[in-house]
């Protein structure tokens, strides 16, 4: 009986702490939803995430500088401090202030990390789906590894390390305070890139101080051995050995240690001849790795580049079409990238100040790889490739990444003008068409046709403009009439009015003005510019 | 003087758009093509056509009436292209001469062979691209214009000898006129190739044989041309 109730209690109090262990994962998955759903602390996670980790993100610099300058200033500190004494503000400033900074950024960096909300949500997923309980612990034991690889890399040590000196009291963490300064390779990407080139050459670098370490040590050996009994000889240590190997090796030869016995300096010529070595190898793995990396440094820093671009068009092929309209695009001051399959072309508008990158413009990956925000900085994608199948698949990939974006696209033959549309293209251009229309005009009407030309020439004095209606204008304007278009020796040539989407030729001066509208006009370049400063004054 | 024929040289897929569009626009549209494939395909499609070669035997076209009669270079080699302009400038003298460039390079060429009007396919792509990205209802009125798909018609105007326009200035004539359409430019019958657009040329007092370069719609230019 005793025993049956020890059961039945065990049993209960195993039951009761599964039913809280249940209660709690429950909370937890639906917290893990709530923080996923939540647009506030995805947006905030977001901005930190940018801050510290995104380079391409326009505040990123000015965090980075902040940060380099608390490091500067925090070891001019100590500099300060090895004379004479710095005074009470500074000493918080560099105790308190700095190491706090350096604190939250630590504990942003490591909630920012990983996902953990996406972490247990997906295990849950994964547990509904497999109809077994919710394994809370492997949920945990995932968060925790991949909180943990953070901690145990190499900058977030340096980062906590540079934390240390908070603890103020302890003296000797002071001297942690020069740890701060490798921080600063977490602030500039040229350092990152260095220490990225030299990665790659992991097992030459190993060969060669494992070769160095050898030499060094044989080398402290035998000259201790020849040198360390002669009394008139400065080598009296195996310290001292050490120290003679070193700078001996490394070719810089203070000679404030040098070997006087035969013996010993024979073992010097051979330490030396090794040191020439060990220098010609270090130099030529650092060549190498730079000379093999260069390209890709190039290509990382041109893809940074265009990250940071607020707007661009995006051209895809560089054939002789694409190459005038990025010249005429960029003429006009327009941001151009280019991408094409072709290294030879990409290499020429390169060469034209162009940001060209060796990408298939048909493949996701090419736009994974630019990692650009198509809806934010795409004013639209140009389509200019060989042929029309090329054109066809480069839209209906650009199609399956976003819907809003502007697509125009060269056709090659009249009759795929159905597919390019099918393929998402909104804009088609068949230059036979336009050069068969310009040929049939000009045989017409040529001086009509010369002053349309005329128009669209960017060489010509005058020109045919759209100008928008904003909200400053629309308030300064009531209507057509108070523009007094004709004393700027404009004319008006129609109003594209926002409400009925309808294009009005030759207004009339009792047409009201909203803003949205758009302002067909023809002028000189000089008067037109004259003319947007005006309107958009405030009225006197 | 009025373009009544049309003779364009050369039939590959520029060619064959141009003559597609000019076919039904004038008396006569002949195709002169080098190869023989081509001549098969152009009377297959429709269209009158003859083979011709660049060894300058123009009396071919005696029977047409150079001033009514405007050609097209449209072969599709560049360096064939500006021989056969050259060719025609000087077999033709009086001959009114349209060529097709591929490059900026070859318009200069083909200008300097004697044409009179130089259309560079690659010049007029790269600005309807443009055009259509940057302003993309100027561009959608000058489709419409070259389309005539509108009722907005760009037309040129000659002042004859018995016009009220004669020496008035160009900017009075735009204001009077203003409600109905728009006086874009006049060409000055002096200076032949001289623009002179309205919105600058204000002062500019119209002449006996000035062209004005009007916009508006069919009516309200027929007005026009009736109250000049």
């Amino acid at each position: 009986m005793q025993e049956q109730g020890q059961t039945q209690e065990r049993l209960s109090s195993s039951s009761y702490k599964e039913r809280y262990v249940g209660l709690f994962a429950r909370m937890l998955v639906d917290l893990a939803y709530t923080l996923q759903t939540s647009p506030s602390y995805k947006k905030t996670k977001l901005f930190f995430y940018n801050l510290l980790e995104n380079h391409a993100y326009s505040y990123k610099r000015y965090f980075d500088l902040f940060m380099m300058l608390l490091i500067f200033s925090s070891v001019v500190i100590l500099i300060r401090e090895v004379k004479s004494p710095v005074n009470d503000f500074w000493s918080f400033f560099n105790d308190y202030f700095i190491s706090l900074v350096f604190l939250i950024e630590y504990l942003l960096r490591f909630w920012v990390v990983s996902d953990t909300s996406m972490i247990i949500i997906n295990q849950y997923e994964k547990d509904e789906l497999l109809q077994r309980k919710f394994r809370l612990g492997r949920a945990f034991a995932k968060v925790l590894l991949t909180k943990w690889n953070y901690v145990r890399s190499v900058a977030a040590i340096i980062d906590l390390l540079a934390i240390m000196p908070f603890f103020h009291e302890l003296r000797l963490l002071r001297l942690f305070i020069l740890f701060r300064v490798f921080k600063i390779f977490r602030y500039t990407q040229n350092m990152q890139y260095f220490g990225y080139v030299l990665s790659h050459k992991k097992f030459e670098l190993f060969t060669l101080l494992t070769f160095a370490s050898v030499v060094i040590f044989v080398a402290s050996v035998m000259i201790y051995i020849m040198e360390a009994n002669n009394p008139a000889s400065p080598i009296n240590s195996l310290f001292d050995a050490f120290y003679w190997s070193i700078v001996t090796i490394s070719t810089v030869g203070y000679g404030d240690v040098t070997p006087i016995t035969d013996a010993g300096r024979g073992v010097a010529v051979l330490v030396i001849i090794s040191g020439i070595a060990v220098i010609s190898f270090a130099t030529s793995i650092v060549v190498t790795a730079f000379t093999e990396k260069l390209d890709e440094i190039r290509e990382n820093q041109i893809l940074s580049e265009i990250k940071k671009l607020k707007h661009f068009y995006l051209i895809c092929g560089y054939g002789i079409i694409a190459k005038q309209t990025a010249s005429k695009l960029r003429r006009s001051g327009r941001n151009v990238v280019i991408l094409d399959t072709d290294v030879e072309r990409i290499k020429e508008a390169k060469e034209n100040k162009l940001h060209a990158l060796a990408l298939d413009p048909a493949s996701l990956s090419s736009y994974q790889t630019m990692g650009i925000d198509f809806d934010k900085q795409v004013r639209a994608v140009i389509l200019l490739r060989d042929s029309d199948i090329l054109n066809v698949y480069t839209a209906l990939t650009l199609r399956s990444i976003t819907h809003s974006i502007n697509i125009l696209s060269l056709l090659h033959e009249k009759k795929n003008r159905r597919k390019l549309r099918l393929a998402g293209a909104r804009n088609i251009v068949y230059a036979q068409e336009l050069i068969g229309l310009l040929s049939k005009e000009y045989s017409g009407r040529p001086i009509a046709f010369e002053t349309l030309s005329l128009l669209r020439s960017e060489d010509s004095g005058a020109t045919m403009e759209e100008v928008v209606v904003d909200e400053r204008v629309a308030q300064n304007f009531r209507d057509v009439a108070a523009l007094h278009i004709h004393q700027h020796r404009l004319i008006l040539i129609g109003l594209s009015k926002i409400d009925v989407e309808h294009f009005i030729f030759n207004p009339s001066s009792d047409i009201p003005l909203k803003q949205g509208d758009i302002m067909i006009i023809v002028g000189e370049h000089s008067m037109i510019h004259e003319f947007k400063l005006h309107i958009h004054k405030r009225p006197r | 003087m009025k373009t009544l024929d049309v003779i364009v040289f050369g039939y590959a897929e520029f060619a064959k758009e141009i003559v597609s569009q000019v076919n039904e626009a004038y008396r006569s549209v002949e195709v002169f093509a080098l190869s023989q494939d081509n001549v098969d395909q152009a009377i297959k499609d429709g269209f009158k056509a003859s083979l011709v070669t660049l060894d300058d035997n123009w009396e071919i076209f005696e029977a047409f009436n150079l001033k009514e009669t405007l050609f097209i270079c449209a072969l599709e080699d560049d360096a064939s292209n500006v021989y056969l302009t050259i060719g025609l400038r000087d077999g033709l003298e009086d001959a009114r001469l349209i060529a097709l460039a591929s490059t900026q390079e070859h318009a200069s060429k083909l200008h300097l062979a004697g044409a009179n009007k130089v259309i560079s396919k690659l010049q007029a792509t790269s600005d309807l691209i443009i055009d259509v990205l940057e302003k993309p209802i100027v561009s959608h009125i000058m489709q419409d214009i070259l389309q005539e798909q509108s009722a907005l018609k760009t037309v040129q105007v000659e002042i004859s000898e018995d016009s009220k326009l004669d020496t008035r200035s160009l900017h009075e004539i735009a204001l009077e006129v203003q409600s109905e359409l728009i006086v874009l430019a006049v060409i000055d019958e002096k200076m032949q190739t001289h623009f002179v657009f309205t919105s600058s040329g204000y002062k500019h007092l119209l002449k006996v044989g000035d062209i004005l370069v009007v916009i508006g719609y069919d009516e309200d230019i027929e007005n026009f041309r009736r109250m000049i």
